[in-house]
């Protein structure tokens, strides 16, 4: 007879690696975040102080990744007691996810669009690049995270030896002023930073590939568990923005209006030439997608939890990839403003969310 | 009720009515059935012609039966009449005793034979087989360098008793299942009792034994009966036609698959891992196992991104090319008629029909075919200016590199994949090409093979020995495969 205590044992195990996988998307898509809002939204404000404008949401991320075990506690009791999941807050969790997703493909798009295919028009690279995040989301959740697990140390050490390149030949002037435009923009970039603290939200549900029974056998893993990692996705993508305030003196940046011109800074200088370039937008691109990936597979499963109507096979995710079709054809008529104008509000859904969901 | 045709009644006339009427003797030739006088009563068997070893049934059968004094069996009760030949006269392992007529009919029509007897309601089923088979040859598609040479045959008797000459422990099980809807294909599973997963076991089990499809006749077929995502590019079972691999699977915990006819055995779940390493990785040290894996996925790369890394470059990132390079292909390029994506398509397709040229055509004829095929078209078509010459080194190299794929199910699914990787390199260069490659990989992090990972133990991460891109020394693989069941440590 099997030893029921070694089958505990081995399902224990694998939950935590189903949990770390998902994690490690968290952690992929906040880090996209932080670089995407960075260059999108900060990097306008804060100039090459923008790395500074984005630590606290960094921080917030972690705060948030570390109610997770809470909220994976709480969906477990209201499974047992068969009671439902709060509509609301899985409305707002799902909203919050599709704007991030949107945000990380517009991010995509530009970033190809002035890099990898210049001569092409920015709408056939969100139809690519919204096209891959749906491919992505349809193995249903745990394809992403998996990838993400597997890309763990891959992406951010390509990122950061890629960007070394680049960083090791600025000098360190390039910092300078350290506050940027000033403490008063700097504050507001650290205000709208905020909201790229939003993915670590898409820990609040528990992986898809996982039942009840098995998450139940599992006792929920500890804060740090989700906060570490997290918090590494978010500080990868400071660092990238560090990287990228070395790389350009204050004037430049302040010159550049083009979004996907400012994400692709640190590469204009890499040595190698245009093959280290491309490695680097070919890794930035990846990271983008995956996360993207990772927020629209997230955004699919809370809306199921909000629409049980959904529940059928991939209607959720259908729903969700027509939203953000829909969002993606906006910005491509009436170019990104009303993408940065809403940006710095998404804490806001977001904060909503994370308390009720993750409340007993 | 002698009238149901599901079980035997014991009335051996209307029996042998019954499955005379089911095999369609006396006009079906091979049917032979033997009506004769063993002791105090009547007796008959049933069998197919050239499926049975006559001699056997004659001589351990038949003559032991016939024998028997005139007396022999009067007080025996009706119903134990079969049991008490069994016990008296006949010499035959192994036997099984059957009461329902399908199952006796599957049985007899797979080359054994049964033994009715009047007044008894069940037959005894003896292995008589005895048809003729090819001896075991050498591996055709799995060939190494060391390590044995031996391969699995048509017959599924064989293939097991290969496999138990290697596995010599008292774990190792057989069960054999029926599978198909109207023409039944028999199935062995094998696995180690207490080594592989009961679920993982029965889920195969019952996979095979719901299926309707009428003719799952080799393993190929029922591979595609047990699968899980029948629209996958990927192999989702590890094929094999080499004992010794197949009992390495068996060590793993895994459940080996073999099917009447088929010289492959199928070892199910696999992984990705499994795909991609040749008994050689094993049989030789470790530094070169690894090094040959490392050579085997620069291979795998060169074959699925090259062409479609060419076409990228070449059409939107030319700054990726020094300017002397540039010219020269541009050159080159400006005399070919076709654009550039049709010249890489048809050239890559020109390398494909090569290959499938090469493995159909008879003997030796296929490997000079290759050669000859190769030299002259690509010469030609270099001459005539119909495909430039670099286009004809990265389909070359990609395809040696195709070649380097161990598992033939697998670089089929792979050149299915450079197409699609060609094509987007074509249509968005290197940012398609990325955003479909990262597709198809979430695509294989969410594929499963009997419940497992197929990407496991890389992602996600299970407990594994240093053996899947690199392959560490033996002393340092203590783990054993994670879908091993949990009855063991490991």
């Amino acid at each position: 007879m099997p030893d029921t205590t070694k089958t505990d044992d081995v399902t224990a195990r694998r939950v935590r690696a189903s949990l770390r996988a998902r994690a490690c998307a968290a952690a992929t898509a906040t880090g996209a975040m932080v670089f995407a809002m960075g260059t999108g939204l900060l990097l306008p404000l804060a100039l090459n102080a923008a790395w500074l404008a984005a630590l606290p949401g960094a921080a917030l991320s972690m705060l948030l990744a570390a109610r997770a075990p809470q909220a994976l506690r709480t969906h477990a009791q209201q499974a047992e007691e068969k009671r439902p999941a709060g509509r609301i807050p899985a409305a707002l969790l799902a909203l919050t996810m599709l704007f991030g997703c949107v945000l990380l493909l517009a991010a995509l798009a530009s970033l190809a669009q002035q890099s990898l295919l210049p001569q092409a028009q920015t709408s056939f690279a969100m139809v690519c690049s919204l096209l891959g995040a749906g491919l992505c989301a349809l193995s249903g959740g745990a394809g992403v995270c998996r990838l993400a697990f597997a890309l763990r140390w891959a992406l951010p050490l390509l990122l950061l030896a890629l960007a070394a390149g680049p960083v090791s030949t600025q000098p360190v002037s390039g910092l300078f002023p350290l506050l940027g435009m000033g403490t008063g923009p700097l504050l507001l970039g650290a205000l709208c930073g905020l909201s790229a603290a939003a993915p670590a939200l898409m820990l609040l549900l528990p992986p898809p590939e996982l039942t009840q029974e098995q998450l139940a056998a599992c006792p929920p893993p500890k804060a740090g568990f989700f906060a570490r990692r997290v918090a590494c996705g978010a500080l990868l993508g400071t660092a990238m923005l560090l990287a990228l305030s070395l790389c350009a003196p204050y004037e430049t940046l302040r010159g550049l209006s083009v979004w996907g011109a400012r994400m692709r800074l640190i590469c204009a200088g890499a040595p190698g030439g245009g093959l280290s370039r491309t490695a680097l937008v070919l890794t930035q691109t990846a990271a983008l997608l995956v996360g993207a990936g990772a927020l629209l597979s997230a955004s699919a499963q809370a809306l199921e939890c909000a629409l049980p109507a959904l529940r059928e096979r991939h209607a959720a995710l259908g729903a969700g990839f027509a939203l953000c079709a829909l969002a993606l054809w906006g910005l491509a008529c009436f170019g990104l403003r009303p993408l940065f104008a809403a940006a710095p509000f998404l804490i806001v859904p977001a904060t909503i969310a994370a308390m009720g969901i993750g409340k007993h | 009720m002698c009238d149901d045709a599901i079980v035997l009644c014991g009335r051996l006339s209307r029996d042998l009515d019954v499955l005379r009427a089911r095999l369609g003797a006396p006009g079906n030739a091979d049917v032979l059935i033997r009506r004769f006088r063993s002791g105090a009563f009547e007796s008959a068997v049933v069998a197919i012609d050239g499926m049975v070893n006559v001699t056997t049934v004659d001589e351990n059968i038949l003559k032991p039966c016939m024998d028997l004094p005139a007396s022999a069996g009067e007080d025996v009760a009706e119903e134990e009449r079969v049991a008490f030949l069994m016990a008296h006269a006949v010499s035959v392992l192994p036997v099984k005793m059957e009461t329902r007529v399908d199952a006796l009919l599957t049985d007899v029509l797979s080359g054994q034979t049964a033994l009715l007897c009047e007044g008894c309601a069940e037959a005894a089923i003896m292995d008589t087989r005895g048809f003729d088979k090819r001896s075991v040859g050498r591996p055709e598609a799995e060939k190494v360098v060391l390590g044995p040479h031996e391969s699995f045959t048509e017959s599924i008797r064989t293939n097991i008793t290969l496999l138990r000459r290697i596995v010599q422990r008292e774990e190792l099980t057989t069960e054999f299942v029926q599978a198909g809807g109207r023409m039944k294909t028999r199935c062995a599973l094998l696995y180690l009792r207490g080594t592989a997963d009961e679920a993982m076991i029965s889920r195969i089990r019952g996979r095979l034994e719901r299926c309707d499809y009428d003719f799952a006749l080799t393993s190929g077929e029922v591979e595609q009966l047990i699968e899980e995502h029948p629209m996958a590019l990927i192999p989702q079972c590890v094929r094999t036609e080499r004992p010794d691999r197949a009992a390495s699977f068996l060590a793993e915990g895994q459940v080996v698959v073999l099917t009447e006819g088929s010289p492959a055995a199928l070892g199910a779940p696999s992984t990705i891992f499994h795909q991609l390493h040749t008994p050689d990785d094993s049989s030789m040290r470790w530094q070169y196992g690894t090094f040959l894996r490392l050579v085997r996925l620069l291979g795998v790369m060169i074959h699925l991104f090259l062409p479609g890394m060419y076409l990228a470059v070449l059409r939107f990132h030319q700054e990726l090319l020094s300017p002397m390079l540039l010219t020269s292909v541009y050159e080159t390029s400006s005399r070919v008629p076709t654009p550039a994506y049709l010249e890489a398509l048809l050239m890559t397709l020109a390398f494909d029909l090569i290959s499938e040229a090469g493995l159909r055509a008879p003997g030796e004829m296929g490997n000079a075919l290759g050669i000859v095929s190769g030299l002259i078209l690509g010469q030609s078509a270099v001459s005539a200016d119909i495909v430039s010459p670099l286009l004809l080194i990265v389909v070359a190299a990609s395809g040696l590199g195709g070649f380097c794929v161990p598992n033939y199910a697998l670089s089929v699914g792979l050149k299915l994949v450079q197409l699609i990787l060609l094509t987007a390199g074509a249509a968005g260069g290197l940012y398609l090409m990325a955003i479909v490659t990262l597709s198809l990989l979430c695509a294989a992090c969410a594929m499963n093979s009997i419940g497992s990972p197929l990407t496991a133990p890389l992602t996600p991460h299970r407990r594994h020995s240093p053996d899947l891109l690199l392959r560490l020394p033996l002393r340092f693989q203590k783990a054993r495969a994670f879908f091993a069941g949990h009855n063991e440590d490991g």
